[in-house]
């Protein structure tokens, strides 16, 4: 019985399971034996060899369909595979969801294990159910001799996974796999392959900045100018992913200047973050929806960016061609009305400068930096009366239309010395200070919500109606005293001081923050945030 | 029988074991005589605050005699350990130099060892702890339970097996005997079960894009695996749900179709598919949707309850199982966006319909249309016969009770054990026939004391204070819960009750055997998990704004990195000095990204070789350098405390009672580096005294961040790491602390046999346990200071074979 026999060990467990004791009922289903799979999956090489020698079948799966072979790939185990493959293991088993041997080899980069499976005849083509080969696997991984060692086995370059598109190619590429990229050109993968989202190999290449395989991509007759299926074309991708060497060298190997990537062009993504306006290809590409691209480029690099993309022939007033919201995509029914919209409403057909000048009201190099791109724009001809869809204009989004500010306590907004020099150019270039956007907001408005009080008396030195109304007849001096931006309240005492000062009418209107105070509780006590 | 079990025992001891010394040859292995402690030490470098009239911390060594090791054990150990450690003379005031100090030290420790009056040291009887419980039901029963069944034991005392924090009180008694109960039905299976219901959850903070663990099929991710008890054949409900976004408790990712697969002992149960109707924009996420917009309202009920179809029932056959959900594979690609900004899983739960899916948890409900079965692997074990149909049953429940006792007791059962059990066994036979008077007589033996606790007796006659040798039984059991962390298996039972364990060559095949069981593995992950306070990096929380990248995966892959060093260093019986320079260590994807090594993918984990001499060993892995971190930043003085308890044994005393808080950076001020908002250690004298030992360990470390990341800048200041050590080094970065921690072996590897020999004996180390600690160090450096051989030391020392008998009072018995 159970209780005494176990102390012999392995051996006396083999005699009690193969010979039925007496008077035992004989069993009608064949319970499957799976103390070799079992110990294969432990590494237990001295329990295989066994069980081997005690005539346990090999071949035996776990019910997901795992056989021993498969646990030796797993681990990496050459002893263990060796002694199942001479003991008559099968090469090529799947799993329920189509895994074997080899694919498991090769996620270890195990040129050793692959060898062996390979030399015992496995099928280097065999894709598993969702159409990922072992080669493509090994091209993740960057295992350069596996790779060659697949391709010289017959495995098919240019596979690609049916539900995604994607290739052995483009794995290799997307984690930066230089040499396996050069071995899969070698074996023939198809250099022009797109995904079914839209990447190309050579536009993961410019998303991660990799000048090195991007070159040996275009030299292996990669196309600057294929888009992916999306349009995504990669010199505006390398600019918004940060990468200043391989964008000029795009534009050296004759990329189109007017590519675009969701409807933002080049020149948008030099000027500043475009963020706002490809959120939705972000979506497409699982990002969450609060997730921000990384920093980009270095201020200095985006001036000399945009000032070799207009010698290009960049047209400085293309438009964004999508639809787009400040507001994390929870507003957007009622455009610049909807109160956490901050004050602007579609952005689309934004152009360069309405880029450049929506940073430029900001703090750091960054923001400095956008008002010389702004300059340089201008000087290019750009058209400062040119705006999104909503009617906000490049000097309304420099003054402070499209921000929110919430800094409790402080008594006017932090100062943006940039944004008056952004303000100012625009102005010289001659545009219209008293300009109205759909839910007639101005300038002057745009720079009460921001508390920005330098721009504030720059803009009514230089014509800016004070008693401007906005659509709930607002006054720039009522913003002030306390509007909401986005989800809260902000009050700037200074700020409504001041333009007071200056002469504004303050009878116009209802005090802000009583306004905003009726306003909540008009809508009733659950939903005072609207 | 016995002849035969003599017989192979005896052949399996031949031919399995290395030649290993016995403790004679320990005892030969004394060094020759040394001269006598030289007095002038004493006078010049400890007399001037350490004499009659100042009693400096209450120690005087003015007319005390250093010779007379007999009379001042005591206080000569602590000499030792204290010049030894070089914690005094106290920083800043003379020493000599370091050959005098050991030289003296070492005589010193002559005249203690030769004075040794052999004190084994005393356990109290003491409960099991919650590990053992649970691995000797499972050992017993073959039934897995859920540790939470009774409550955690107390962290304060070093290890959790310390007897003296191993009390019983009434609470806990009575949680006992309520596990016992359930134990019992679980293990029987209970014909009166109720449908219950158990909910397992996967961390919130895992990330669900990869496989998790071997347990998962090949080709999926995500998920979770669990064992579950199903106590009775029957049908069993399964249902999944998934995890959700913060704002509006919508699913994550239901935008894009996936496929969950739930299997039962990787039988597949049930493939579902969820997600991918209704695209788009979701009106009713913030607002609500309006009445009128029927679209809308169904895209957004459709994301709040997609998951309810994810259930199935099904029949299962009563036994522990494996249950595991997971995602399949079904569209694996490499990621197709711009790079973003690092977001930590704690943040990112915002609203993410187009993001990654997860499983938050799977419900198991039933039985339903329960059948007891005759076949489990629990009532295998308990049913050893059957009544036969005109016998009646007790003589079959005398043997199953006694085969039953007999393990759970580690002892032969005795008449009046069986009578007990008996009495309970009829009277649940006449309420509910012969099962449910085994169940009430197994719920008894649960919570018998003799099962719960472990008490050794001292031999009847034996002379107050005395040292006697533990009887093969109580070694028995000292064995199996040093190295199984449970109760005996029947083979070490039958060599004890021959009383043959305590023969030299017996108990050495025993050990080898123990070792080489898979059980012999528990007590490498319990003991590295404790020592190195390892297990606190499971609980360390690492502020997700500054260390986005942290999460759940990352946290146990560093946990298990160290646990597998530790392995890999005891089953290749490496030297104990290795586990500091070891030039590979364990990683899988998730901590290679961790530590920028490229090229690793897959979540099993694989040995890797360090050529780094920055992260060589075991200072260099991630565990060590999180779990002795605050939050938000790193702290030189919580490492350099981790090293001076765990590695040099010279643990400082605790900081003094209103202690301001460190000035933080500012923000908008000119960030400063750590170290030199440290300075104030330095200047002020009374914090000098403690922290010239503590903060050049730190300070060593500071290239690594709060989470064991390389960084060359803190704040934007350059990391100074060279310091200057309390005996004068100076060392520079954790390749001068490696160096210096090897050049003091008498620090490092004393301190590794105190931690073991503590953790195996279940008690605190007194002043009478250093010559034998001393002892067992000569005998591993005959050897290459190997693992097989402190383990066999520690197991041949004293305080572990013998015992001191007690002042009397307590029950005695026959050797």
């Amino acid at each position: 019985m159970a209780g005494g026999a176990w102390r012999f060990g392995p051996w006396v467990w083999l005699v009690v399971v193969a010979v039925r004791p007496l008077g035992a009922a004989p069993t009608t289903l064949t319970v499957p034996d799976l103390r070799l799979v079992v110990a294969a999956q432990e590494g237990d090489v001295r329990q295989v060899r066994l069980l081997i020698a005690a005539r346990v079948e090999v071949n035996t799966p776990r019910p997901d369909g795992t056989t021993p072979l498969m646990w030796a790939a797993h681990r990496d185990d050459l002893e263990m595979a060796n002694v199942l493959l001479e003991a008559g293991a099968k090469v090529d088993p799947t799993d329920e969801q189509g895994v074997g041997p080899l694919a498991l080899a090769a996620e270890n980069g195990s040129l050793t294990l692959v060898n062996r499976l390979l030399s015992a005849g496995a099928d280097a083509r065999r894709a598993q159910a969702n159409g990922v080969t072992p080669l493509m696997i090994a091209a993740r991984v960057g295992s350069l001799p596996v790779v060659k060692a697949l391709l010289a086995a017959g495995a098919d370059p240019s596979a690609a996974i049916p539900s995604t598109g994607q290739t052995a190619l483009m794995w290799a590429t997307a984690e930066r796999h230089r040499e396996v990229v050069l071995a899969l050109l070698a074996g023939g993968a198809n250099v022009r392959a797109a995904s079914a989202i839209g990447f190309t190999p050579l536009l993961f290449a410019a998303r991660n900045g990799d000048l090195d395989t991007a070159a040996v991509l275009v030299e292996a007759g990669a196309d600057v100018n294929q888009s992916g299926n999306d349009g995504t074309h990669a010199l505006p991708l390398a600019i918004v992913s940060g990468h200043q060497a391989v964008a000029k060298y795009l534009i050296e190997r004759g990329a189109n200047v007017n590519g675009t990537m969701h409807g933002v062009s080049a020149l948008h993504a030099a000027a500043g973050k475009v963020d706002l306006w490809i959120r939705d290809w972000l979506r497409a590409r699982r990002a969450s929806v609060d997730a921000r691209s990384t920093a980009g480029l270095p201020a200095n690099e985006r001036v000399e960016l945009t000032k070799l993309l207009l010698a290009r022939g960049a047209p400085v007033n293309a438009r964004t061609a999508v639809s787009t919201f400040v507001g994390l995509g929870i507003s957007g029914r009622n455009g610049a009305r909807d109160p956490i919209s901050t004050h602007v409403g579609d952005l689309k057909g934004a152009t360069p400068l309405w880029v450049a000048a929506y940073w430029a009201n900001g703090a750091g190099p960054d923001a400095a930096a956008a008002v010389e791109i702004m300059r340089v724009l201008l000087a290019a001809g750009a058209d400062h009366s040119a705006t999104t869809a909503d009617g906000t204009t490049p000097l309304m989004a420099a003054a402070g239309l499209g921000h929110g500010s919430y800094q409790p306590g402080a008594d006017r907004g932090a100062r943006s010395v940039s944004a008056e020099a952004a303000v100012a150019a625009l102005v010289e270039a001659g545009a219209d200070v008293n300009a109205v956007n759909e839910a007639r907001f101005t300038a002057l408005h745009g720079a009460a919500f921001r508390g920005l009080n330098e721009v504030i008396e720059y803009l009514v030195q230089h014509g800016a109606s004070l008693n401007a109304q906005d659509f709930r007849g607002r006054t720039a001096f009522r913003i002030a005293q306390g509007a909401q931006q986005g989800f809260r309240v902000q009050p700037w005492p200074s700020t409504a001081a001041l333009i007071e000062k200056l002469g504004a009418d303050t009878t116009i209107g209802v005090d802000g923050l009583t306004d905003e105070r009726e306003r909540a509780r008009a809508l009733g006590p659950a939903r005072s945030r609207p | 029988m016995r002849r035969a079990h003599i017989i192979v025992s005896s052949v399996v001891a031949l031919l399995a074991v290395p030649a290993f010394r016995g403790i004679a040859d320990a005892a030969q292995a004394a060094p020759p005589a040394t001269a006598a402690p030289d007095r002038t030490i004493i006078d010049r470098y400890c007399v001037a605050c350490h004499n009659d009239r100042l009693k400096t911390a209450g120690l005087t060594l003015e007319s005390l005699d250093i010779a007379d090791a007999q009379a001042n054990g005591p206080v000569l150990e602590k000499v030792v350990s204290k010049i030894r450690s070089g914690q005094m003379p106290p920083m800043g005031r003379p020493r000599s130099d370091l050959a005098t100090t050991r030289a003296f030290a070492a005589a010193l420790e002559d005249r203690l060892d030769r004075a040794h009056a052999p004190n084994p040291g005393r356990i109290v009887a003491h409960r099991l702890n919650r590990v053992e419980y649970v691995n000797a039901v499972r050992d017993l029963l073959a039934l897995e339970i859920d540790p939470a069944l009774l409550p955690t034991d107390a962290a304060g005392i070093n290890f959790d097996n310390n007897a003296e924090g191993l009390t019983i009180t009434p609470a806990l008694m009575s949680r006992y005997m309520t596990a016992a109960g359930k134990i019992g039905r679980l293990a029987l299976g209970d014909p009166e079960q109720k449908t219950a219901s158990t909910v397992y959850r996967a961390s919130d903070f895992a990330r669900q894009t990869a496989r998790l663990g071997d347990d998962l099929p090949f080709g999926t991710h995500g998920g979770l695996a669990v064992r579950h008890a199903f106590p009775l054949d029957g049908q069993y409900a399964f249902k999944v749900r998934l995890q959700r976004n913060t704002i509006g408790d919508t699913i994550r990712g239901i935008d894009d179709e996936h496929e969950v697969q739930v299997r039962v002992d990787h039988v597949l149960v049930e493939r579902f598919t969820v997600g991918g109707q209704y695209k788009g924009f979701d009106p009713g996420l913030v607002n609500g949707a309006p009445d009128d917009d029927l679209e809308g309202k169904r895209l957004h009920t459709y994301r709040l309850t997609a998951d309810d179809a994810l259930q199935v029932r099904i029949p299962v056959k009563a036994g522990t199982r494996l249950v595991t959900v997971s995602f399949s594979d079904s569209a694996p690609a490499v990621t197709e966006n711009v790079p973003l900004m690092p977001s930590s899983a704690k943040r990112s739960f915002f609203t993410d319909d187009a993001g990654d899916p997860g499983i938050e948890r799977i419900t198991i409900e039933g039985p339903y249309q329960a059948l007891v079965t005759e076949d489990t692997p629990s009532r295998r074990h308990i049913f050893v016969c059957r009544p036969g149909p005109r016998q009646t049953a007790e003589p079959c429940a005398r043997r199953i009770l006694r085969t039953l006792a007999r393990r759970a007791y580690r002892r032969p059962v005795t008449e009046e054990d069986l009578a007990e059990l008996l009495q309970l066994y009829r009277t649940g036979y006449r309420h509910g026939g012969f099962e449910a008077g085994i169940g009430l007589a197994l719920e008894a033996i649960l919570w018998s004391p003799a099962f719960l606790m472990r008490m050794e007796r001292d031999p009847i006659g034996a002379a107050p204070g005395s040292s006697h040798r533990v009887s093969d039984l109580e070694l028995a059991a000292r064995l199996s819960f040093f190295l199984w962390k449970s109760v005996p298996d029947e083979q070490l039972l039958t060599v004890a009750e021959a009383r043959r364990l305590h023969e030299p060559g017996v108990l050495k095949a025993q050990v080898r055997r123990m070792l080489d069981d898979r059980k012999g593995r528990r007590w490498m992950v319990d003991f590295v998990n404790q020592w190195l306070t390892i297990r606190n990096v499971r609980s360390q929380e690492p502020d997700p704004d500054l260390f986005p990248e942290f999460d759940d995966s990352l946290r146990d892959a560093m946990a298990r990195e160290t646990e597998l060093l530790f392995e890999s260093q005891v089953r290749e019986d490496r030297s104990i000095f290795d586990l500091l320079r070891a030039d590979y260590t364990f990683v899988n994807a998730r901590l290679a990204e961790h530590y920028r090594i490229p090229g690793v993918y897959g979540s099993h984990f694989r040995r890797v070789t360090v050529t780094d001499p920055r992260r060589v060993g075991l200072l260099g892995h991630a565990s060590v350098q999180t779990a002795s971190s605050y939050a938000h930043r790193t702290s030189v003085v919580l490492r350099g405390k981790w090293i001076l308890d765990t590695l040099v044994g010279a643990p400082p005393p605790p900081p003094p009672a209103n202690v301001p808080p460190l000035r933080e950076n500012e923000r908008g001020a000119s960030a400063t580096s750590l170290r030199s908002r440290m300075e104030q250690h330095r200047q002020n004298a009374v914090c000098a005294n403690c922290h010239a030992a503590m903060d050049p360990l730190g300070f060593a470390f500071e290239n690594f961040d709060a989470t064991g990341r390389w960084r060359d800048t803190d704040s934007g200041a350059a990391i100074d790491t060279k310091s200057t050590m309390v005996d004068g080094s100076t060392v520079d970065g954790p390749a001068g602390i490696r160096e210096y921690l090897l050049n003091r072996s008498d620090q490092y590897g004393r301190t590794v046999i105190r931690k073991l020999l503590e953790y195996a004996v279940g008690r605190e180390l007194e002043y009478y346990d250093a010559p034998v600690v001393r002892q067992i160090e000569r005998r591993i450096a005959a050897d290459g200071q190997r693992w097989s051989t402190l383990v066999m030391a520690v197991i041949e020392s004293d305080p572990f074979l013998r015992r001191r008998a007690g002042e009397g009072g307590e029950p005695r018995a026959e050797r």
